[in-house]
């Protein structure tokens, strides 16, 4: 069977920076670490960035890492804020300001589509979310 | 419920407006400098919400009926392990500067505030706050209320915090430990927590509250805990010099598919100095279990009841009319666009000397 020519297979990426040091997260330490939990790896203490540039990715993202819907995510997040003070994981918009933070903030975690971590060269790919196609 | 501040008196309002104008000016101030610099990072977010209720209490119209305005006013600040919160409530009769702590957090999870804090007492203190709409509620638990909403146990208290947690099995085990001064028993039935504002209202001694926590690595939102304290509490009630209070409970939080449970016990001796010397010990203990189900991503469906035994006959408990000695409550949430969300509550629920019908609609939000 052949996919039609509008739908494409695409796979969605756990990313961090190389010099972050890190080679891989557990499905675990993910869905902690966007929760807001704090997540400890290779010596650095990780922060989530939450890719929002693509509404697809970030159904995706809500229903294989965090397992919530988005109002409930969002209380969530508030929750811890109010509690430990500090910030919410930035939400980025804008994918160039998200590879850029990507980059300048070694520890920073994001998703990123496969065709989109693999074109930067300074990433590297901890895990795989999700895969399957899209239309 | 909320009773106007009794100590929001003409001879200190001077002096509590400037401190007001401060704290405001300080709230605006802070989100520029975080603009300023890249490693200050900072969060200013207001938690508004309106309450209009309807009570058959034997009062006065003004009373059975009307509506509450109230805006909780957050802000959090964080400079590399360092971190600032700030908590203040603007309503119709109260202006109070909630929460107030600097300190630092380690990678590591370890934590050192010092400031004005929500004690380690039960488990609404900390994960939730003066707004509304986080909790799935409109009203906190008798037992945890607010001082100034009937409490009779320390939710506030000023000092040190010490904090940290631990991989240990499969689990996070977590610690808290709180010295500070907690409140003093006010003449007019109502609990005072020391006040950053105005160092000279109430009197106030020590407070030492403690909990331990856990909850698995692979599910946060299941999570238990105990949690003690012993509270030092000065009276100026009638023939009441001072209360020794110690507390000692625990709570669960267990979700069974869209059903989550939320169960807590607490048992609250108070060691009373007579004036005139004579000493009088009592003790009672508050129950609750708390279920909400999630029909879907807008609507939650809840309810709770709560229970004392031995609280109608405490001497302490007398002295504090508003709190909320037996209560049942159904309702539901709605959730709105926008971090907003309605709830409708029906309750029925006894006070000191009296019972009576609650029927409430509350919008809450966090902005923007």
């Amino acid at each position: 069977m052949s996919l039609a020519n509008s739908e494409e297979f695409r796979r969605l990426v756990l990313v961090t920076d190389v010099s972050s040091g890190i080679a891989s997260l557990s499905s675990s330490e993910t869905r902690r670490l966007f929760l807001g939990f704090p997540v400890i790896k290779g010596g650095h203490s990780l922060e989530a960035a939450i890719n929002r540039s693509d509404p697809f990715l970030y159904q995706v993202f809500l229903q294989r890492v965090v397992y919530m819907s988005s109002s409930v995510y969002e209380r969530h997040l508030l929750t811890n804020v109010i509690q430990l003070g500090g910030q919410r994981p930035q939400e980025y918009n804008d994918i160039r300001a998200l590879l850029s933070t990507l980059k300048e903030s070694p520890g920073t975690v994001s998703l990123l589509w496969d065709s989109d971590a693999r074109a930067n060269g300074n990433l590297i790919i901890l895990g795989e979310v999700w895969h399957g196609t899209v239309e | 419920m909320r009773r106007p501040h009794d100590d929001l008196t003409p001879s200190c309002f001077g002096r509590r407006q400037r401190a007001w104008v401060t704290v405001m000016v300080l709230s605006m101030l802070l989100p520029t400098l975080s603009a300023a610099s890249s490693a200050f990072q900072g969060e200013f977010i207001p938690f508004p919400q309106v309450t209009l209720h309807s009570y058959n209490q034997d009062a006065g119209a003004a009373q059975q009926h009307g509506s509450e305005a109230m805006v909780d006013f957050f802000y959090t600040a964080k400079y590399q392990e360092w971190r600032m919160l700030g908590e203040a409530v603007v309503s119709d009769d109260e202006r109070e500067l909630e929460r107030f702590t600097v300190g630092r957090v380690t990678p590591g999870g370890s934590q050192a505030w010092l400031g004005r804090y929500h004690t380690a007492l039960g488990q609404w203190n900390h994960k939730f706050h003066h707004g509304g709409y986080l909790q799935t509620t409109i009203h906190r638990p008798g037992i945890i209320e607010f001082e100034d909403d009937g409490g009779v146990i320390p939710a506030h208290a000023t000092g040190i915090t010490l904090a940290g947690n631990q991989e240990l099995n499969n689990r996070i085990v977590g610690y808290t430990l709180e010295f500070g001064l907690g409140p003093g028993l006010g003449g007019q039935g109502v609990l005072i927590p020391f006040n950053l504002l105005d160092f000279s209202d109430g009197e106030h001694d020590l407070s030492v509250t403690a909990k331990l926590t856990s909850y698995s690595e692979d599910d946060p939102f299941d999570d238990s805990g105990v949690f003690a304290g012993h509270i030092t509490i000065p009276s100026q009630a009638a023939n009441i010099h001072e209360v020794q209070q110690t507390v000692l409970g625990a709570y669960t939080n267990y979700a069974i598919g869209p059903t989550l449970l939320r169960a807590s016990g607490f048992y609250v001796a108070n060691a009373l100095k007579l004036l005139g010397g004579a000493d009088k010990d009592e003790s009672f203990t508050y129950a609750y279990v708390e279920p909400e189900y999630t029909y879907n991503t807008i609507w939650t469906y809840y309810g709770r009841w709560e229970k004392s035994f031995g609280a109608k006959d405490d001497l302490y408990i007398q002295q504090i009319p508003s709190f909320i000695i037996n209560r049942v409550l159904i309702g539901a949430r709605y959730q709105m666009n926008g971090s907003q969300a309605l709830k409708f509550e029906l309750a029925h629920l006894e006070q000191y000397g009296q019972r009576f019908s609650a029927m409430e609609v509350q919008w809450s939000a966090a902005l923007p």
